[in-house]
């Protein structure tokens, strides 16, 4: 009862740090953005990399194996080690959080991307080829859009996790929501209005981006086809 | 050489197996003339149909199409000249029924206005009425209408070989016969070179104007009329596929069109029962069919009803169990009284019209006509 109280109240003061004059608001929104930035830009790259990769292991199927191991590998390097790894190479800040949630995002859109087409019924692909549509044809007006919602839902996984690992960049140097939290921390308790109110931000940010990408899953074509 | 469709000691054998899939088939396809490919599971027809559209390529021998050698043309052009329908049907879930037929017209660069003009067509030509199925999805269809939106779509651009492989597999055996019967229909207009695949023997018999049989191992065994395949099967395993009742599979070779009483003894709905009575009496019937002003069948009055009650036909009708088409095979008809214990079947056109009435009778005539000796000749 006594525990329930005091979260309460550590809420209260979390969110009346949103409240201006009382808190930082503009700190907060300069948060927001840094983080924003950083899920935005590493969604970019790994869809960039990884909606090809995904098409390439579906035809060239020697690679399939070794890419999503690959992948899958990368998934679990704990991201503090991650982080560290990358630092000596890339430097701390911005960077080294874009690679390392870039890189943690490839297998979720890899793998989906992947799935989605060799999962589209062979019959319509065959039709298709019979009819005389050309392969690029096929990958771009049949498999893309019928594996469109499959991807998708790989997309709001790693949007997902980005948001939650972009908190973590900030012990790296990179301006997030993170940044707030390490504050509060290194205030050795004398401000856990800042630990609060990051995490009520960044917890608030990724309720919003799932709820957008899942918008646009349920508008995509292939939708219409399930 | 005339043919359509020739194939020339065409070998297909897949990488890692023993033996060929397609064993040096020759076969010659006229032009207008619809080829059955049929055998048992595995014998490879799919695989010699499949060639024709270079979705396989044969290990060796060639294939001709409309006198042109496949191999040496570009496989794009090849396809986009060549109907071909599945039986999966393979609709394109995320189009409309309109943008699935429309593709081939669309990929040949048809200006939008000819493309929806054809699709709406097309639509008329296998039995839907456009307005309520142009922007429908595959999904919205049962599979009947799916399979007629797969004729349709192999029949965009007008080719003039049509590939159809197992079409009317994956349907209930009523709307299949349906589905044939409409097809049959369809190609006395269009003509279309057709190679067509199934299992079933009477399907066979009733689709094709000539029959090629492979064995397991790709192995033609014969390629006839169905007449000459039944009255003289090659060898033992024609004989065997074919069928031990083949009295019984002569039937598929009568089409009630050529064996039905046409202009049959009607009635119609509005006249006096006691005139029905009079009327079935004079032609010794038990039972007359009523239709409508229009001649549409809208159902039957017996004797006994008749003369039980004075009024209008309209009040004592009985509904139809079961119809039959011009197109249907005498066997199909046959089956059919069977199963429903009735001995007359009336015969409709595609507008719903009586054109004509077959019985039980005509088909056991037809069977005693056609006992072996009939047969060899
Ligand atoms: N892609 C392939 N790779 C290897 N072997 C194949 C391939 N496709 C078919 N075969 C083999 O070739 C033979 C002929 O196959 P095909 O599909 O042409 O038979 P089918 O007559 O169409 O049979 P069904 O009536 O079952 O459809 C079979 O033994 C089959 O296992
Ligand atoms: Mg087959």
């Amino acid at each position: 009862m006594e525990n329930l109280v005091e979260f309460l109240i550590s809420i209260k003061d979390g969110l009346l740090y949103y409240v201006p004059g009382v808190g930082r608001p503009d700190r907060v929104l300069e948060f927001l953005a840094g983080h924003l930035l950083i899920t935005l830009v590493t969604l970019v790259f790994a869809i960039l990399i990884s909606i090809p990769l995904g098409i390439l292991i579906t035809r060239v199927e020697w690679l399939y194996e070794p890419v999503i191991k690959l992948t899958g590998m990368l998934y679990t390097v704990p991201s503090f080690a991650m982080f560290g790894l990358l630092v000596p190479i890339v430097g701390i800040g911005f960077k080294p959080a874009i690679v390392a949630l870039t890189l943690y995002s490839l297998l979720a859109i890899v793998r989906n991307t992947a799935v989605g087409i060799n999962g589209i019924d062979q019959a319509i692909i065959e039709a298709a080829r019979g009819m005389g549509m050309r392969d690029r044809a096929i990958l771009l007006k049949v498999e893309l859009p019928l594996a469109l919602p499959v991807i998708f839902a790989g997309i709001r996984i790693a949007t997902v996790s980005t948001i939650s690992l972009a908190t973590l960049a900030s012990f790296f140097g990179a301006d997030s929501l993170g940044s707030l939290i390490f504050e509060g921390i290194s205030a050795g308790g004398t401000r856990n209005d800042k630990i609060v109110a990051g995490a009520i931000g960044a917890a608030f940010l990724a309720i919003v981006f799932d709820a957008i990408v899942s918008r646009i899953e349920r508008v995509l074509p292939g939708s219409v086809a399930r | 050489m005339e043919s359509m469709i020739q194939f020339d000691n065409v070998t297909k054998q897949y990488p890692g197996s023993p033996t060929p899939a397609v064993n040096s088939l020759t076969i010659a396809v006229p032009e207008g003339e619809t080829c059955v490919v049929i055998g048992p599971s595995g014998c490879g027809k799919t695989t010699a149909m499949k060639m024709v559209n270079r979705l396989i390529e044969p290990t060796s021998g060639a294939i001709f199409v409309g006198g042109r050698n496949i191999l040496k043309q570009n496989v794009i052009e090849l396809r986009r000249s060549i109907g071909y329908v599945i039986q999966q049907i393979g609709l394109f879930p995320h189009f409309t029924i309109r943008e699935n037929i429309a593709l081939v017209p669309e990929m040949l660069g048809w200006s939008q206005a000819r493309r929806l003009r054809r699709a709406d067509e097309l639509l008329d030509v296998v039995g839907l009425d456009p307005a309520q199925f142009r922007d429908r999805y595959p999904r919205q269809l049962s599979g009947g209408q799916r399979q007629r939106v797969g004729v349709a779509r192999a029949l965009a651009a007008d080719p003039p070989v049509m590939l159809m492989d197992e079409p009317f597999g994956a349907i209930d055996p009523i709307t299949r016969d349906r589905l044939q019967n409409e097809f049959l229909r369809l190609q006395k207009q269009l003509r279309k070179t057709i190679m067509f695949v199934t299992h079933d023997i009477d399907e066979a018999l009733k689709m094709g104007t000539l029959i090629c049989i492979l064995q397991v191992g790709g192995d033609l065994q014969q390629i006839d009329s169905p007449k000459t395949i039944l009255s003289q099967p090659a060898n033992s395993f024609v004989a065997d596929f074919v069928g031990s009742d083949r009295g019984l599979k002569k039937l598929t070779l009568v089409r009630v069109s050529e064996t039905m009483q046409t202009n049959p003894t009607v009635g119609s709905y509005d006249e006096p029962t006691a005139d029905l009575v009079v009327r079935m009496r004079q032609h010794e019937m038990d039972s007359v069919f009523i239709v409508d002003d229009q001649h549409k069948l809208v159902g039957y009055v017996a004797l006994e009803a008749a003369q039980a009650h004075s009024g209008r036909a309209a009040d004592v009708l009985s509904p139809v169990i079961a119809t039959t088409e011009e197109e249907a095979t005498m066997r199909d008809a046959f089956s059919a009284m069977l199963s429903y214990g009735i001995r007359f079947l009336p015969v409709l056109n595609s507008h719903q019209q009586l054109t004509g009435l077959v019985s039980a009778d005509d088909a056991q005539g037809l069977i005693r006509q056609s006992h072996p000796a009939a047969l060899a000749r």
